[in-house]
């Protein structure tokens, strides 16, 4: 429960053997590349990186070509099946759902050994994706000449007989608007109409010497001319482009049939595409590392305790290096990780959406998991509805493969489900039925006891948050500011807590004086110490001054908790209308409770949605503005070892 | 106007102005979240959900509404509601309905930044979502002094005649 310590590793070895152990650093999953702090020459030579990349990228269009393949065929599929038809089978089952496949190392590199062979599967596919794009282009084409025939398909005979004769001309025409008309006047002409679904296509026969007028007439009239002159009818064309559509649709099927063949390579080209991704990382990092003719200098962090177990290994494969480890120097940024216990994992993505800890800091997690479990519970209010969380929660982790983000916030609401459980039995909320007893007060009737508790909650955390800003200080080697800082906040909460007391019991005892001399005390102590470290009497003065301020927004933080008496208030508020709402109908006879009952299930479940999403975001806020505000730095960097940046595959 | 007249206004004022407030900011919420659909018809999942946030205050509005109903006998169980009864519910179903209003259209504000944001970076949708809830609290803070005022007023003025 800490943050890991850091040893900087320093590493010189041969050229020759780079390879080795640079595999052997990236398969530890613990060593994280940092620049050289050596003075040095830096590789030049780009191209295995480049040539990587250009890999990577083939291999990422099979994969894509691929998947788009199978979902075209199970579209096709699916289809055929609700016209209660077949098409062939392919090697295709349902796609992989889910997150990243979980593998072993061992056949990871399996895959790797076998990369010339998936290389050549993916000059396959390429070729294939080819072959249909031309197929789609050609269909196109095919398309628009059908296009340009359709308004001709009414006319009887073949396009040969439009032209001229020995003495007349025979001109075919097509309007576009239906409405178009033609008025010849004196010309003698001869005009025959034929059916057209939008315009109007009209076959003129005129004097030879009349051609010119009448087509002038014919363009003015908005009628343009036909432009085929094909031996066929319109119809016989439309026939042999339909007969040519068919063939590009069989070939490209049989394309599609032959790219599925290869199906089976996905999840080993999926894994190729992250082993190539790793050589990538490897090679862009070797970019950073010192070289000479012969040798280089690789540095990075790795975890301390594992830091020896990592050069043994190294020291194993080639004898010819030579390693150095050390401990963190003033001015480094080593990168932070988090070791907890599992229960508190899910936590740690709560303050990572903040800020990730700085390496030196006291892990904050445990503390905040806490409260954050505590305050959960209380917002949500409700055991019904924390079994529900808990028990799905628990059920979907049980029963399904969720990447680590997703399974750590499952995590989390199932923990908070818990929590809800225990403060549902204490406020008597039982999916909000009204005649639940509780077992400490219930927090609609007694209102002010709610504020009172999410207050002195609050005082809590805030006194925690001050009792680590004093374990901060002490580790830091400032015992006084460690004291001087905190002991007045506290001396002030005792007092107000023996005023309280005093107030609401009544005892024999001077509570209420003890509470106003510890009052009194810790302002004037306050006075006194808050401005220390100013220069100069003055300022010292105005510096205590100021921080009699602060108190001001102590009492403002204070007054936040009081939103984890609303959110708990608010969705036992709803739940009781919207149940009182199902009760009229369970009036009803015979099926009043069904009706009833189906009613209530959405709207407990609208009510649990937005119940968990404002407990969620309010519980942060409170960790993050008003417990993180007091004593957290943060502005860490993650520890993001070689080898992890993976798409498609994990490892165990 | 009697005392129950004035009741049924405040309810009527609580669940109006509310869901005109909820109405308004779904929509605009939702005309933000087609745009971003457009380019990126993936991220439907993520931006229903930013787009449902200003719902909310349109519900304590209703539940505002349905308990003075409750309180008042409307619902069966008729009751004497006096002048300063109807008064009093009426006050207490002022602060949800205004509220409501305009947190529910602000909410709407932050909400359609966040789809854009969304649109922009794939994993900013935990911000987003945490930007906008950030709103609510005004809502449900207004929405507990309605809730608890109307439970409870009927408590104090038997108290008063007895």
């Amino acid at each position: 429960m800490a943050i890991a310590k850091m040893r900087r590793l320093r590493l010189v070895g041969l050229k020759s053997d780079q390879n080795v152990i640079m595999n052997e650093l990236v398969r530890s999953g613990t060593f994280e590349v940092a620049p050289t702090s050596v003075e040095g020459a830096h590789p030049t030579d780009r191209s295995h990186l480049d040539k990587a990349v250009a890999r990577q990228a083939k291999v990422s269009f099979a994969i894509q070509y691929l998947t788009g393949c199978a979902e075209e065929y199970l579209a096709r599929k699916e289809e055929a099946k609700k016209k209660a038809t077949t098409i062939p089978e392919a090697p295709v089952d349902a796609l992989p759902r889910g997150g990243r496949k979980i593998m072993g190392y061992d056949d990871f590199y399996d895959v790797a050994a076998k990369e010339y062979e998936l290389l050549t599967v993916c000059d396959a596919l390429q070729k294939s994706s080819f072959t249909r794009l031309e197929n789609k282009s050609l269909l196109g084409k095919v398309q628009a000449q059908i296009r340009a025939v359709l308004p001709y398909v009414a006319f009887p005979s073949p396009f040969s007989v439009l032209g001229e004769g020995a003495t007349v001309s025979v001109s075919l025409w097509y309007a576009q608007s239906a409405v178009a008309k033609c008025e010849f006047g004196d010309l003698p002409v001869y005009t025959e109409t034929y059916p057209s679904e939008r315009g109007v296509l009209t076959a003129v026969v005129a004097r030879k010497e009349d051609k010119d007028a009448v087509a002038s007439l014919m363009v003015g009239a908005g009628f343009g001319s036909c432009p085929f002159t094909d031996a066929a009818t319109a119809q016989d064309m439309l026939r042999g482009y339909e007969a040519q559509i068919r063939e590009i649709h069989e070939k490209n099927t049989a394309v599609l049939y032959d790219a599925l063949h290869y199906y089976k390579y996905l999840p080993e080209l999926k894994t190729l595409y992250d082993v190539i991704g790793q050589d990538i990382e490897k090679s862009s990092a070797e970019l950073d590392f010192v070289t000479t003719a012969s040798t280089f200098v690789a540095e990075g962090w790795l975890p301390a305790d594992c830091a020896e177990e990592v050069v043994a290994h190294i020291g194993k494969k080639t004898e010819r290096v030579i390693t150095y480890l050390s401990e963190p120097e003033e001015g480094d940024t080593p990168p932070t990780l988090v070791v907890s216990k599992k229960i508190f994992k899910p936590y740690e993505d709560v303050t990572n959406m903040y800020s990730v800890p700085a390496y030196n800091e006291l892990d904050p997690n445990p503390f905040m998991a806490v409260f954050f479990f505590l305050f959960f519970g209380i917002m949500i209010g409700d055991a019904g509805y924390g079994l529900i969380l808990s028990l799905g929660g628990l059920i979907l982790l049980k029963c399904m493969k969720f990447e680590k983000g997703m399974a750590r916030m499952i995590a989390l609401m199932a923990m908070g489900g818990v929590s809800a459980i225990a403060w549902g039995i204490l406020f008597g909320g039982v999916f909000a039925i009204a005649s639940v007893p509780p077992l400490w007060f219930s927090p609609m009737e007694e209102p002010l006891m709610m504020l009172a508790v999410s207050i002195i909650l609050g005082a809590a955390q805030l006194l925690a948050g001050y009792a680590l800003k004093a374990a901060k200080s002490f580790r830091a080697g400032k015992p006084l500011d460690a004291v001087l800082d905190s002991i007045f906040i506290y001396i002030l909460f005792g007092g107000i807590a023996c005023m309280a007391l005093d107030m609401l019991l009544k005892p024999q005892a001077p509570l209420m004086e003890i509470g106003l001399g510890l009052l009194i005390a810790s302002l004037v102590g306050i006075l006194c110490t808050a401005g220390r470290h100013n220069k100069g009497i003055v300022s010292k003065i105005m510096g205590g001054f100021s921080g009699l301020y602060g108190l001001v927004n102590l009492l403002s933080d204070l007054l936040s908790y009081a939103r984890i008496f609303g959110l708990g208030l608010a969705s036992g508020a709803i739940g009781l209308a919207f149940n009182t709402l199902g009760e009229l109908f369970f009036g009803i006879p015979f099926v009043g409770y069904v009706i009833g009952i189906i009613i209530l299930i959405p709207l407990h479940a609208f009510n649990l949605g937005i119940g968990v999403l404002g407990a969620y975001v309010h519980n942060a806020r409170l960790q993050f503005l008003e417990f993180y505000g007091k004593f957290y730095e943060g502005d860490g960097r993650m520890f993001s070892p070689m080898g992890e940046k993976t798409k498609y595959v994990r490892f165990h | 106007m009697t005392g129950i007249v004035w009741a049924l206004l405040g309810a009527a004022i609580a669940v109006v102005l509310s869901g005109i407030g909820s109405a308004i900011g779904v929509g605009r919420a939702g005309q933000a979240s087609a745009g971003l659909l457009s380019k990126d018809p993936t991220k439907f999942g993520s931006v229903l959900l930013l787009q449902l946030l200003p719902a909310t205050q349109g519900l304590y509005g209703f539940v505002i509404g349905f308990m003075v109903f409750i309180q008042t006998g409307i619902m069966g169980g008729s009751q004497v509601v006096s002048k300063e009864m109807g008064l009093a519910y009426f006050m207490l179903c002022l602060p949800i309905a205004f509220v409501g209003l305009l947190s529910a259209i602000m909410q709407s504000a932050v909400a359609i930044g966040g789809i854009n944001l969304v649109g922009k970076q794939d994993k900013q949708m935990g911000r987003a979502m945490t930007m906008a809830v950030l709103v609510e609290i005004f809502a449900i803070f207004a929405f507990i002094i309605s809730f608890l005022g109307v439970m409870m007023i009927k408590g104090y003025f038997t108290g008063l005649a007895a």
